[in-house]
């Protein structure tokens, strides 16, 4: 067998040399969207208006944390939007029956690592796909918060602890965006510096060879899984706070859009090779992006579409690169 | 050294074609990423004749079949049918020719019948074009009766069925296709003495009816008496063919090793014969595939593991390693009961794997030389779930000197480096993990020369140290060179074990065929053809 292409570099072969820096590739396409709504809009650069997207910025941003992680290892978690809603719900309907802020929380909390568990355990000892096990769990979740609420509204007492942590302020900074950047600072040096970001990775690439090297991968799993179920509660809490109540469907807009993030933020949707560097490029390019489309009075059905289109040709961009060479 | 002809020179290594001739491939060449699996190879089959192929490992048998089966396209030489030329576009193709084909893999579908599996793609159709169950149960009692099979319902399910009837079901479905020339790759490997009685009772009567059978089977001393003639194919080339009752057991031993190389091999390490064992397996097994096994290993002892491919030299290494589940026996490490439950248990007991394949296997190949090699030790490398780079790189130059790793840096991929040097990476992360006792799974497999001298120091190096070493090789020189003892597997069990200078070629490959038993008894085998 001989190889068809010799000689100089061809177009595709350059530009999939570019594509292999994803995290460059966002934040290129972060700056010029910036330049764009900045020339569509010179009230997008004030202060104020930088606030609130980086507000909007945070749910998506904390949620793709999980996703990011979660699509490391080669999976995916379809079960945030429910997660969200269930946890969100429960932690509300307890303050307001009278618990501690403690408990309400905590019990939020426990929803996510429950969840995120299960995740795991379908994955790493039944061995099924994530985008099925984690699909029936997101159905599950819907089912329980139905039951659980009666499918009517709940009522939300919000705690003010919540109220503050999303939409408060610190010292003329708003807190929500300054949680974010903490979530994002522990992420990152978890994925550059501990064994567990190693393994993710590893695990990714080729978890046959790291299970041979004598680590117990199905930990990595349940350690993607469980963060990614923490995220969604935290992400829905956050939103709980800013819009001062929850509801039901209230997650249903923080399923693709993290995942979208996660793409365009250079991060292989087949797992091993990204990063949350990328990802927090990725989230603002998304938040930009419809504010962009919102300028420009496109309509919900237009973002969609133009949402898909990004998606599709990064996807084939980064598969182009993800083929085997010989 | 030897005195008899030369099986390897040209006068004796061209097949020559007959009067009868039904098959006739020339000049066959095939390889694969620079190996070559088969080299100018010649091989030609009478109509009606029940011919074996045989040859060792890697001989190029199998490659053959694929070639003239329409699997794989040679990469040179010519095939003739019936004195035509063809060239098969598939399998599919190949049997519109009239050559079929039963492959080691079963192909059956096992919640199907007997009569579906064996007329599937060519089930006879009632007036409206449905399938007709009766029609296709009819048939197939036709064809078994034909050949005197009567043990096998056609409304059976394949799922009910034994090993050895699924493959004949398998031999049915590709007879269903009226060949003029069947060929049998293993056919005989899942079949107990009186199936395979059974199953020449059934080649013979096709071959009565003038059917071709091309044979393919390690198990020499069970088919001789069977087929008709004998080719031996060695290194990818055709070596002699021989009627079957012209040539002694020995003398086609002989033409299956061909010439030696020769190798240097590092002195082997002393053992004391009296110490205590440092692993000790008693009643070990391993779901179908590892039985009984018993064995134990000293320290600064190889034990060599050989025998045919797949006999459950590769389901002991895993097993031991924790990597299969539903094993059974005990394992005793320096005299205490090691947990092998898994490879993180394994790791702990104290045993380290270098697995079969180092690109699926043993590396990360995306991932860092760095990072392949810490796999194994990482958390001793910093504190707290983090990594210390510092600890990190020094342990990473510390070892890449040790096995002295040709690599620029330690930050490039894993995948950039030659066969040699990874196979070192996949060692490499296993040195310092407190292991006793090493299992290596071929490891010099597709490395260079210099590597591979490199490696075999590297194993008598460990058990100068000390350690235990289980060493599983295709190449037979690497056995004889390296191991104190030698044992010869056999559909998952060990058939023989050999020690010191009985460790010889003719003595592991005539245990592997199951020809000879015992001590020299190959060498004798060979003596009285002479």
């Amino acid at each position: 067998m001989t190889s068809t292409t010799a000689g100089s570099p061809s177009l595709a072969s350059r530009l999939s040399a570019f594509t292999k820096h994803g995290v460059a590739v966002s934040y290129v396409l972060l700056v010029v969207l910036i330049v764009v709504a900045v020339i569509l809009n010179p009230a997008f650069a004030s202060w104020a208006n930088v606030k609130a997207q980086l507000q909007i910025a945070t749910f998506i941003g904390i949620i793709a944390i999980g996703q990011t992680l979660v699509i490391l290892t080669g999976q995916i978690d379809l079960s945030v939007p429910w997660n969200l809603t269930f946890s969100s719900i429960l932690m509300a309907t307890l303050y307001g029956q009278g618990y501690g802020f403690g408990v309400a929380i905590g019990a939020a909390l426990l929803v996510g690592i429950s969840v995120g568990l299960i995740n795991a355990i379908g994955v790493a000892v039944f061995r099924l796909h994530s985008l099925v096990w984690t699909l029936g769990m997101n159905a599950l979740l819907e089912g329980a918060t139905m039951v659980y609420t009666n499918g009517q509204p709940p009522d939300s007492t919000i705690p003010s602890v919540v109220r503050f942590l999303a939409v408060g302020h610190l010292g003329g900074m708003p807190v929500s965006p300054l949680v974010w950047a903490f979530l994002s600072l522990v992420t990152i040096l978890v994925l550059a510096r501990s064994r567990f970001g190693r393994f993710l990775y590893a695990t990714g690439n080729n978890e046959p060879a790291l299970f041979l090297s004598g680590v117990d991968t199905r930990l990595v799993y349940v350690g993607a899984f469980v963060a990614s179920g923490l995220c969604a509660v935290i992400g829905g809490i956050l939103l709980t706070g800013y819009a001062s109540q929850t509801y039901l469907g209230m997650g249903n807009d923080y399923l693709l859009v993290p995942i979208a993030a996660v793409i365009i933020g250079g991060t292989n949707i087949m797992g091993g090779a990204g990063g949350y560097v990328g990802t927090i490029a990725g989230t603002l390019i998304v938040v930009l992006l419809q504010s962009i489309l919102s300028i420009a009075q496109i309509g919900q059905a237009g973002k969609n579409i133009v949402f898909g289109v990004i998606i599709i040709a990064l996807v084939l961009l980064y598969a182009r690169e993800a083929r085997p060479t010989d | 050294m030897s005195s008899h002809p030369d099986p390897t020179s040209p006068s004796a290594s061209r097949a020559s074609a007959g009067e009868g001739t039904l098959l006739e491939a020339r000049g066959i060449s095939k390889s694969f990423g620079g190996v070559h699996a088969l080299e100018d190879a010649d091989f030609s089959c009478e109509a009606g004749e029940i011919h074996a192929l045989l040859g060792a490992n890697g001989a190029g048998k199998s490659t053959l079949v694929k070639v003239l089966s329409g699997v794989q396209r040679a990469d040179a030489g010519t095939i003739a049918l019936g004195g035509e030329t063809v060239s098969f576009a598939g399998p599919a193709d190949a049997a519109r020719h009239g050559v079929a084909t039963v492959f080691q893999e079963l192909s059956l579908f096992p919640h199907l019948t007997v009569a579906e599996n064996i007329l599937i793609g060519h089930q006879p159709t009632g007036f409206l074009g449905q399938i007709s169950q009766r029609r296709m149960r009819a048939e197939v009692r036709g064809l078994f009766d034909s050949l005197g099979v009567d043990h096998i319902a056609p409304g059976a399910h394949v799922s009910d069925l034994s090993l050895a009837d699924r493959q004949l079901v398998e031999i049915f479905k590709a007879l269903s296709k009226k060949p003029k020339l069947l060929i049998l790759d293993e056919g005989t490997s899942a079949l107990g003495r009186k199936e395979v009685q059974r199953l020449f009772d059934l080649l013979r009567k096709l071959k009565a009816g003038g059917t071709s059978v091309i044979f393919i089977s390690h198990r020499m001393s069970e088919i001789r008496e069977f087929v008709d003639r004998m080719t031996i194919f060695r290194n990818g080339r055709h070596v002699a063919t021989v009627k079957a009752a012209e040539a002694s057991d020995g003398e086609i031993v002989e033409m299956m090793l061909g010439q030696r190389v020769e190798r240097s091999f590092p002195e082997k390490t002393a053992v004391e014969t009296n110490a205590p064992p440092l692993l000790e397996l008693s009643g070990f097994s391993a779901g179908s595939g590892l039985h009984d096994i018993s064995l134990s290993l000293r320290r600064g002892e190889v034990l060599g593991l050989a025998g045919l491919e797949g006999q459950g030299q590769g389901t002991l290494l895993l097993a031991l390693f924790g990597a299969y589940r539903g094993i059974g026996g005990e394992v005793t490490i320096a005299g205490k009961p090691a947990k092998v439950a898994s490879p993180w248990d394994a790791k702990a007991s104290g045993i380290a794997l270098i697995p079969e394949d180092r690109k699926t296997e043993g590396l990360v190949l995306p991932m860092s030389v760095r990072e392949n090699i810490t796999f194994s030790v990482l958390g001793r490398l910093g504190r707290f779930g983090f990594v210390s780079p510092a600890k990190e790189k020094a342990f990473v130059a510390r070892m890449m000197e040790r096995l002295a790793v040709k690599a620029a840096s330690m930050e490039l991929p894993a995948r950039s480096l030659s066969g040699g040097n990874q196979q070192k990476l996949v060692l490499a992360k296993w040195l310092e993990t407190g292991a006793d006792v090493f299992l290596f799974y071929d490891p010099t497999r597709g490395i260079d020369v210099g590597t591979k001298q490199a490696f075999y120091e590297l194993i008598v190096g460990l058990t100068r140290e000390g350690k235990g070493v289980i060493l599983y090789s295709t190449e037979t020189s690497e056995l004889i060179g390296l191991c104190h003892r030698v044992a010869v597997m056999d559909d998952g069990r060990i058939a023989l074990t050999l020690q010191g200078d009985d460790i010889t070629e003719q003595d592991i490959l005539a245990a592997s065929l199951g020809v000879g038993r015992g001590r020299g008894e190959g060498a004798a085998v060979m003596e009285a053809a002479q």
